[in-house]
């Protein structure tokens, strides 16, 4: 298996090597024969990284200890589900992973007639190939999911139980696609700035691309905040762990540029701001894999300290280098120079939409490599997690805002009486909600105050989306004379941009509000209690039932507790501790009751006969973290929705 | 660097084993990292009280922590801990523990 592997990763090399070359000197030479050589070697080479990766995934199912990585990463009784995530589990497998989903992008490339004019599909493979030829040159050279173990083993190490759960099988592969989406736009940029004279419209291939990995960045993200969320000791769902940040880094750059997109589509300019978002996205991608690959910052999630991401730090200065020098080179061409919109526009809006969101991304980077600038002053100095909240909560408030005020605002010029009198409305009720919030007893303290002011900007913004929904609704349904139903799928496929960007708006302000509460008004007790006795926390009573013992498959310990607000009966938690082959400690399962007013979190955290340890604690509103979610990838489905081809 | 109001200390400073040895008691947030002795554990779930101790080789100073023992702990290697220093004693108040590095490397 091994031999095969290896010699599978060779023939991927030089196939993608061969295509790199060939491809060059046909575009150059424009020779038909090469490009069509070029395109041979390239499929050769995306099916021979598909063959790699069904050998990896063979080896890792049958348990084929011969291979270091499968008994690194697996053992025989591990169930199969996680012997295929094991595929993710380890740095060479990443890597295989990665260049497996560039090589799926480059297949769709070889096979999409839209990019077939001016031999737009063979420039972009060229420059994505060359990403690729750079993993399989790691995966030969620095570090094989090929290499034979030492000695014959009988059984795999085994996955940490900590991994044992759903986040590593989503979580991972999500943020790879979200990662790998960015390539083809950052080839796009490319190919328009090193060819001559052609123009590509590449504002418009690399849209749907870059909202496609937009989400699934998005998803990524969430997905792993939500496996935070349920492990024990990782921080809670975010932590401003470097490796966190790592991944907002790429998000913020891709969400200023889908705003900046749109003036470029507007013919408003911001076209050289867009292509160094595009580029600067790209690069910020594998600057994620270099935090987290280098261990040059301690993180909760340091994966290793290896020379890899070594190699990951020469590729971004390149880039950097080559970015740089193109943008110096066609900056002529990049300008635009279209008319000024005036102040009270919409416009306005975008720019300082995106001017907050790179203003974000400035201050959570210099924090993330503050530990290195602060070296140089002889103490090594971490920023703590309250500096990152403390310097972004205002600035995530300012967006929530613009979300309310935008939709206000029209393009090229606002009337100011309409504009104040649509704000008169949104204003109000954001008034109401606040008096309702101070009166309910909230808003003691920094924090309750802070997290009032969200909520209220919050009520603003979702009242103006609504009301800008049900107006232009209104007007569609009594102008049509279809049913209701037809009528809502119809208003939307029809305004699918701006209503889709709405329903996005609206999952991140319900994510905000989650954050808020969920941060802001957590209670917490540890108790220690004999069966029949009660936990009073917030207007909580638990009932703590007794200990379960099973020596079934996994011995475990169940603890049970009965939660009643009032009479009313909320639930049955049911923490425990499991105690899994081959680790001394036993795992933690938290058990949480979920409910859209807060969750209640169980920890056994231990026990004497019958009595147990809990670790009770209630955050309210986490749901709409997860929900709000839910909404962003529902919203971007209704944006990416298939225009019907009309006639 | 600090824009807004500070209400928490932001600032943790980062020593080492060794420096932390020949620092006076305060106040001061500090983060340290090293290894976790293995037999030092002891974990007093009632309390809950954590202590352990943390080498990095040559210095090694007690850690005493007032929380839950994390899942892993014992297969931990690396540590790193935030808090503040007492006599002879390190007050953690954070704990942070690797990944499960089952990621290369990982436990022997």
């Amino acid at each position: 298996m091994a031999a095969a592997g290896t010699i599978t990763l060779y023939l991927t090399f030089f196939a993608i090597l061969l295509s790199i070359i060939l491809g060059l000197v046909g575009l150059k030479r424009r020779r038909e024969g090469l490009i069509d050589n070029s395109h041979r070697a390239d499929l050769i080479s995306v099916v021979s990284v598909f063959t790699a990766v069904s050998l990896l995934l063979r080896a890792l199912v049958s348990s084929d200890f011969s291979l270091k990585y499968v008994a690194e990463h697996t053992s025989s009784n591990l169930p199969v589900i996680f012997k295929i995530s094991a595929m993710w589990a380890g740095q060479s497998g990443s890597i295989l992973l990665w260049l497996f989903i560039l090589s799926i992008i480059v297949l769709i490339l070889e096979l999409d007639s839209r990019y077939r004019q001016q031999r737009l599909d063979l420039k972009l493979i060229t420059i994505i190939n060359v990403f690729r030829l750079f993993f399989v040159f790691l995966l030969l050279m620095v570090n094989s999911p090929f290499t034979v173990a030492e000695g014959l083993l009988n059984d795999g190490s085994g996955l940490n139980p900590m991994l044992q759960s759903i986040g590593m099988i989503i979580h991972p592969p999500i943020l790879f696609l979200g990662f790998s989406g960015f390539a083809i736009p950052f080839a796009l940029v490319i190919s328009a700035l090193t060819s001559n004279k052609e123009e590509i419209d590449w504002a418009r291939y690399s849209r749907p691309w870059i909202l496609f990995s937009w989400v699934m960045l998005t998803a990524g993200i969430v997905t792993g905040g939500n496996w935070a969320y349920t492990e024990l000791g990782w921080g809670g769902y975010w932590a401003w762990d470097p490796v966190e940040n790592a991944s907002l880094f790429p998000w913020l750059t891709a969400t200023a540029l889908i705003h900046s997109l749109i003036m470029q589509r507007k013919k408003k300019g911001m076209i050289i701001w867009n292509y160094l978002l595009i580029s600067f996205t790209f690069i910020l991608t594998i600057f994620g894999t270099f935090i987290t690959r280098s261990g040059i910052f301690d993180s909760v999630h340091s994966f290793s300290d290896s020379e890899i991401g070594y190699y990951f730090m020469v590729m971004i200065v390149i880039l950097i280098i080559f970015v740089l020098y193109l943008f110096y080179k066609n900056y002529d061409n990049l300008k635009f120079n279209g008319e000024r919109p005036g102040f009270f526009t919409r416009e306005t809006g975008m720019i300082l939409t995106n001017i907050i969101l790179l203003i974000l991304f400035a201050g959570v980077f210099l924090g993330t490599i503050f530990p290195i600038i602060s070296e140089f002053t002889g103490r090594r100095i971490v920023l703590d997690k309250s500096f990152f909240n403390q310097l972004t909560v205002p600035f995530w408030l300012a967006l929530i805002f613009l979300m309310g005020v935008c939709p206000l605002l029209e393009w090229k010029k606002t009337d100011t009486g309409a504009f104040l009198k649509n704000l008169f409305l949104p204003l109000g009720l954001t008034v109401t909600t606040l008096i309702i919030f101070y009166i309910r007893g909230y808003g003691r303290g920094y924090g309750q105050l802070l997290a009032g002011v969200a909520f209220g900007i919050s009520t603003f913004a979702l009242v103006v989306i609504f009301r800008d929904f049900l107006k232009g609704f209104r007007h569609y349904y009594q102008k049509g004379h279809t049913g209701l139903l037809s009528s809502v799928y119809r208003f939307f496929s029809n305004n699918r941009r701006r209503y889709g960007a709405y329903i996005v708006h609206l999952g991140i302000i319900l994510m905000l509000i989650g954050i808020s509460g969920s941060s802001t008004f957590v209670v917490e007790k540890m108790a220690s209690v004999d069966p029949g006795e009660e936990i009073k926390l917030g207007n909580y009573r638990m009932e703590y039932k007794g200990l379960k013992m099973e020596n079934w498959l996994e011995p475990r310990v169940t603890a049970t507790v009965e939660v009643y607000e009032g009479d009313r009966f909320r639930g049955k938690a049911t923490p425990e501790k499991v105690f899994v082959q081959g680790y001394k400690q036993p795992a933690t399962n938290v058990s949480i009751l979920s409910s859209l007013k807060n969750d209640i979190y169980f920890n056994l955290a231990g026990w004497q006969d019958q009595k147990a340890q809990l670790q009770v604690s209630i955050h309210p509103l986490v749901a709409w973290i997860w929900i709000g979610s839910y909404i962003i990838y529902l919203g971007i489905i209704v944006v990416l929705w298939p225009r019907r081809r009309r006639g | 660097m600090v824009i807004w109001p500070t209400r928490v200390s932001a600032v943790l400073f980062l020593y080492t084993l060794s420096e932390l040895k020949s620092l006076d008691p305060g106040d001061k947030k500090i983060r340290v990292k090293g290894d976790l002795v293995k037999d030092s554990i002891n974990w007093n779930p009632g309390q809950p009280l954590l202590s352990f101790e943390l080498t990095d080789g040559e210095n090694t100073m007690k850690m005493v922590y007032n929380g839950v023992k994390p899942d892993n702990f014992d297969h931990s290697q690396d540590l790193i801990v935030v808090g503040k220093l007492e006599d002879n004693k390190f007050i953690v108040s954070k704990l942070m523990l690797q990944c499960p590095s089952k990621y290369e490397e990982g436990e022997e």
